[in-house]
């Protein structure tokens, strides 16, 4: 302001020495739209008015005779009321030009945050299908293998009956025969439990969906699982948020991916600690947290862990969360998660609530 | 105590060992069991002797006829007698079809002696309590 201010003394001498001039009156412009656009309309108001005395001035004292004594007032209010409408022209270009750079700004905003939703949707596309060709492949194995796993475990119950009725007479205990047996079956079921993970993307059905009471629904499955939990030292805590109004879920497939969140939380707690089950609402949607005080991970597994077949355990498949991820998803939520080595895991589940009518 | 004194079963599976395993986990429960290894098999054992079979232990994936077929006939014909559908692999799809022809359990294998056992023993029961209500 006070550059342009500085101008208009320099225009005014000016005038003063060339004496009255109109090419010199619309120099004074300059410096006024030169403050209006840089300090703003009503900096620009300020240095019109300062620019119509500064030219009153330098017409008075250029020595001019007026043949009426008002005439140079006249002119000044003029020459103020033309900076005035320069001023408010020039602000009202301002104002369009910067809401119209807001709206470019917000609509690219938008435009990447739509790109962003799509480059999801589509990972989650190629990972759906990654997945149905693992469920695809599963049904026929499982077949394959289920059926003589079916055979050798009944066969194995019927040899821990023979085996009393059978005496080597060689010292050996049935006992150590039994105990054989127990670890052969507890092979057969580790084989089964590989098998129902990669069985659990074949099992998936279209989504029946309805509105569930995600709090009443939780709250009513988790009750069942609370003795069991408290047998390997796990610590079951719940939160409801009573705020929370109806999801629109296959309450089945949900409840598949809150037993893989508990179950992933259990192995990462093997000597027990505590387990947190909570929903919160969040605008319109509903966040539902699983976190346990185990384990944890580095930043680089997390990143990872929603991969299929990505598996830090010894005898982990890696599709337990890859299957979170997928039922969320075709629910329209999302799942994240946060970790610390050494300080345990969270998990929030973001589903969409009912709009309510 | 044996579980299933003089009941009669047949057990449908196109899987021999398995056959065998269940008819002696069944024989050694006091059941009389008789064998077929395919779905026509069965329907034959099944209309010959009708009188004699109380329970129909069937899987499903067997060449020609499936179990759905077994089920399909006896839900025709024996409308009273009970069916478990036993397999290796049933969707949630193929579980509820079974369960809406009228199959009186659904059971996926392996399952042990124990499991086995609870599941007919379910089914005879509620058969029981069924009868009695008629």
């Amino acid at each position: 302001m006070f550059l342009a201010l500085a101008l208009l003394a320099l225009i005014g001498s000016v005038e003063y020495i060339t004496g009255r001039d109109f090419a010199v009156s619309a120099v004074y412009l300059v410096p006024i739209c030169w403050a209006c656009w840089a300090a703003g309309r009503a900096i620009g108001i300020m240095v019109a008015i300062a620019g119509a005395v500064t030219w009153f001035i330098a017409d008075l004292k250029s020595g001019f005779v007026y043949p009426r004594p008002w005439i140079p007032y006249w002119n000044a209010l003029m020459l103020f009321v033309l900076f005035l409408t320069v001023v408010f022209l020039l602000s009202a270009f301002q104002t369009a030009r910067c809401r119209l750079e807001e709206t470019v700004e917000r609509r690219t905003a938008a435009l990447q945050e739509e790109i962003k939703q799509r480059k999801r949707l589509e990972a989650a596309k190629v990972q759906a299908e990654r997945l149905a060709v693992v469920g695809a492949m599963a049904a026929q194995v499982a077949h394959e293998v289920r059926n003589p796993l079916g055979s050798i475990t009944l066969n194995l119950d019927l040899i821990f009956k023979e085996i009393d009725m059978l005496d080597g007479g060689d010292g050996h205990l049935p006992e150590e025969a039994r105990a054989l047996i127990n670890d052969m079956r507890a092979e057969v079921r580790r084989i089964q439990r590989v098998i129902e993970d990669y069985l659990q993307f074949a099992r998936l059905p279209k989504l029946q969906r309805q509105p569930v009471d995600l709090n009443a629904f939780l709250r009513q499955k988790l009750e069942f699982m609370r003795g069991e939990l408290e047998q390997s030292n796990v610590k079951l805590r719940t939160h409801f948020d009573p705020a929370l109004t109806s999801i629109n879920a296959d309450a089945e497939q949900l409840w598949q991916t809150v037993l893989n969140l508990i179950r992933n939380s259990r192995e990462a707690m093997p000597d027990g600690g505590e387990l947190i089950i909570g929903t919160w609402r969040d605008g319109a949607q509903a966040l539902l947290r699983v976190s346990d005080n185990g384990k944890g991970m580095t930043g680089e597994h997390v990143k990872r862990m929603f991969e299929p077949f990505f598996t830090t355990k010894k005898e982990g498949t890696g599709l337990g969360l890859a299957l979170v991820q997928q039922i969320v998803t075709e629910h329209g939520g999302h799942v994240e998660c946060e970790s610390a080595s050494g300080k345990g895991s969270i998990f929030t589940v973001f589903l969409p609530l009912l709009e309510e009518t | 105590m044996k579980q299933l004194r003089d009941k009669s079963v047949l057990i449908v599976d196109d899987d021999t060992r398995m056959l065998r395993a269940l008819d002696k986990v069944l024989t050694g429960e006091g059941a009389v069991v008789s064998c077929a290894a395919d779905a026509g098999n069965a329907l034959e054992i099944l209309t010959g002797r009708k009188k004699t079979i109380d329970l129909v232990i069937t899987d499903l994936r067997m060449p020609f006829l499936t179990g759905m077929t077994v089920l399909y006939a006896i839900r025709e014909i024996f409308p009273a007698l009970p069916v478990i559908v036993l397999t290796a692999f049933g969707s949630a799809d193929v579980k509820a079809e079974c369960l809406r022809q009228g199959a009186a359990a659904f059971l996926e294998k392996p399952l042990d002696t124990p499991q086995l056992l609870a599941a007919i023993a379910q089914v005879f029961a509620s058969q029981q309590s069924l009868t009695a209500g008629t």
